[in-house]
């Protein structure tokens, strides 16, 4: 049933270049429209970000405040070696993902000896090495302006604003194959593992398992997926961005997963679907004439995305701790309960189940 | 010879800034165990305040004394009260909960605040009028040409930390923040309510980022939303590198961030020395996850 659904759901997705639907104001103009597939691309690159992010924090426990750093790397790789060697796309693509995961190795082998918030300082402290280097215009990365693709060596299907469809299909493939691999590792044994760690670390270490390793190898899965989304981040947008690097960016996909919840694959895209929308369109929708004219004390509010996202952010960590996807599973539950649906259903949704009970106790000792 | 005497002043300078906004996070890490992102938008919240103030007064003839003082004034009890309605309506609410959600909290507000201050001055820097006396009037001190804020700065960098050491060693306040640091758990077993030293450190905190914010201000004659973001990643390192809950490891580590950013950027290359501030970070935190204020509680 749900992979039915959710199959259904991603052939409307990528349909939607044909679909003159009205955006409703969510989008800038009809949803087939080239301003619409640029804002969902952009969205859905972001929320396999997000998912990768929730991998390590939201399943393992592990808060990175650098997690933006592989996916600048993946997307500063790329664009640098397209713009100053001779490689080719592929080259570029494979090369800067290899770039990214040697740096993963790096700074996680590290960064995972100490533990907890001292990981989130030595996270936060190589992402900054990386934002300083490109503030610094070090080996070319242009400061603040970052670096632009040499449109000359892109696949012809990729440039120009015709093609911005199959720009938008490679952004929903990048998404749906994030999604899926990451559910898929979530309900595996290591997936298990990785829980058991966030519940309980010492728990997990005397059960036998070695946690530094899995720390590691999500650690490193999570930063691989994260350079790849960058190369496609790169493509999307035809530039490196150095806000990338940033600390905010990081707060922000942090933010995402609380506003979706975490510790859930679909609770972590849809928290950066509804971020995203939310700040690449609001500035828009206050700039209307109808808004403008409201007195400074309701405008100045409504037209800051990121005061309305920080608010709610506050909101929901105070009292829904479990985000948007808590509320929504709680509703289907309670539905369940007093329709008369199948007991076995309820069993069914895995992701669910998993994120309520204590994984450790769930898993066999040996 | 001239030039290393300057520099020194000049990282003297930028380390009293950090030493600011960093002696209130060790003291805060140290007790409360919060790590807290929002002191760095109270900095840039106050230096706004403070910018308020000033910005009447003629870019020419500056401000006088006066408005000075009242500037910094302004910056401290600004930043005092955020940081005590933080304290008393956000995190109250959360200390039964996990680190991370008052982590988290404290980053949102941080967060949306400096989204307001955006929204209602915009991102681009404000010029602050600051007296001809505070930038433009230098001593001569063995040939290098050192302005009078330089003075101020490690002034009131230096007075602040006999203050705070005075406060801690002297009060009964101090001696219950103190006894928090060692072992919160025995001072609440004790029958002392541990929370009023909460209050109490994040507001002075507070407070102290707010001082910074005008001064840093005052320092840089322009105002931007983007300074407590730069002051606040400093800072992490002094509270690292300091270790947490120590005064003087905290004054030491901002001493010496201050200069090796000054003496790296210019005789290597600019962005070297933030560079290294951030390696030594890294290294204190796998090495000697302790600080160099020697006390042996690791930052967990």
């Amino acid at each position: 049933m749900i992979p039915l659904v959710l199959a259904g759901g991603v052939a409307l997705l990528a349909c939607a270049p044909y679909l003159a639907v009205p955006g409703l104001g969510v989008l800038p103009d009809t949803v087939g429209s080239i301003g619409s597939l640029q804002v969902l691309g952009t969205a859905y690159v972001i929320a396999a970000l997000a998912i990768t992010y929730d991998l390590l924090m939201g399943y393992t426990g592990l808060v990175s405040f650098g997690h933006g750093m592989f996916f600048a790397l993946g997307s500063y790789g790329f664009v640098m070696l397209l713009a100053f060697t001779s490689a080719g796309f592929w080259t570029a693509a494979a090369v800067a993902v290899g770039i990214t995961v040697v740096a993963a190795v790096i700074v996680n082998a590290v960064a995972l000896r100490a533990s907890l918030i001292a990981y989130s300082m030595v996270t936060l402290a190589a992402a900054q090495l990386m934002a300083i280097a490109i503030g610094q215009n070090y080996l070319g990365s242009g400061g603040v302006d970052g670096v632009t693709i040499p449109f000359e060596k892109l696949p012809a299907g990729l440039v120009g604003i015709v093609n911005t469809k199959h720009v938008y299909w490679l952004a929903l493939g990048l998404l749906v194959l994030t999604f899926v691999l990451a559910r898929w590792l979530t309900t595996t044994r290591i997936g298990h593992v990785w829980r058991a760690i966030r519940e309980n670390e010492l728990r997990a270490e005397v059960m036998g398992f070695t946690t530094y390793t899995y720390k590691l190898v999500v650690a490193l899965i999570a930063s691989t997926l994260a350079g790849v989304a960058g190369v496609v981040y790169a493509i999307l947008l035809g530039a490196a961005d150095p806000g990338e690097t940033s600390l905010s960016f990081s707060i922000g996909l942090v933010i995402m997963l609380i506003l979706g919840g975490r510790g859930r694959v679909w609770g972590a895209l849809l928290g950066a679907v509804v971020y995203t929308l939310l700040q690449q369109r609001l500035p828009a929708i206050t700039s209307s004439a109808g808004v403008a004219a409201l007195p400074d004390a309701i405008r100045i509010p409504l037209a800051q995305p990121q005061l309305l996202l920080g608010v709610v952010f506050i909101l929901f960590v105070l009292f829904l701790p479990g985000g948007l996807a808590g509320v929504v599973e709680k509703a289907i539950r309670a539905v369940r309960r007093g329709g008369s649906g199948p007991p076995g259903d309820a069993a069914a949704d895995g992701e669910f189940a998993a994120a309520v009970r204590v994984p450790a106790s769930a898993e066999p000792t040996r | 010879m001239s030039n290393v005497i300057l520099m020194i002043f000049t990282g003297l300078s930028v380390g009293a800034v950090y030493f600011l906004l960093g002696s209130g996070l060790a003291l805060i890490f140290g007790l409360m165990r919060v790590l807290t992102f929002a002191h760095g938008a109270y900095l840039t919240a106050c230096a706004y305040a403070g910018w308020f103030i000033l910005r009447h007064s003629s870019l020419a003839a500056g401000p006088s004394i006066g408005t000075l003082l009242l500037a910094l004034l302004v910056g401290v009890v600004v930043g005092g009260a955020l940081a005590f309605l933080t304290e008393r309506v956000l995190l109250r609410a959360l200390y039964q909960r996990d680190h991370l959600d008052q982590l988290l909290v404290t980053a949102g507000l941080g967060f949306s605040l400096v989204a307001l201050l955006n929204g209602i001055w915009g991102p681009d820097s404000r010029a602050v009028p600051t007296p001809p006396w505070f930038t433009r009037t230098t001593t001569d001190i063995f040939g290098a040409h050192i302005a009078r804020g330089d003075f101020v700065l490690i002034g009131v960098a230096v007075l602040l930390l006999i203050a705070l050491e005075a406060f801690l060693k002297h009060t009964r306040h101090g001696l219950v923040v103190r006894a928090g640091v060692e072992n919160r758990e025995m001072v609440r077993a004790l029958g002392i309510d541990v929370r009023r030293s909460f209050t109490l450190i994040f507001t002075v905190g507070g407070a102290v980022a707010g001082l910074g914010g005008v001064l840093a201000a005052l320092y840089a004659n322009a105002v931007n939303t983007t300074i407590g973001d730069t002051y606040l990643l400093y800072a992490f390192i002094v509270l690292v590198v300091g270790g947490l809950g120590s005064l003087r490891g905290a004054a030491i580590a901002a001493l010496a961030v201050g200069l090796l950013q000054q003496f790296a950027n210019f005789y290597v290359n600019p962005g070297l020395g933030e560079i290294l501030s951030f390696i030594l970070m890294g290294a204190m935190l796998l090495l000697r996850p302790e600080g160099v204020g020697g006390k042996k509680i690791r930052l967990i």
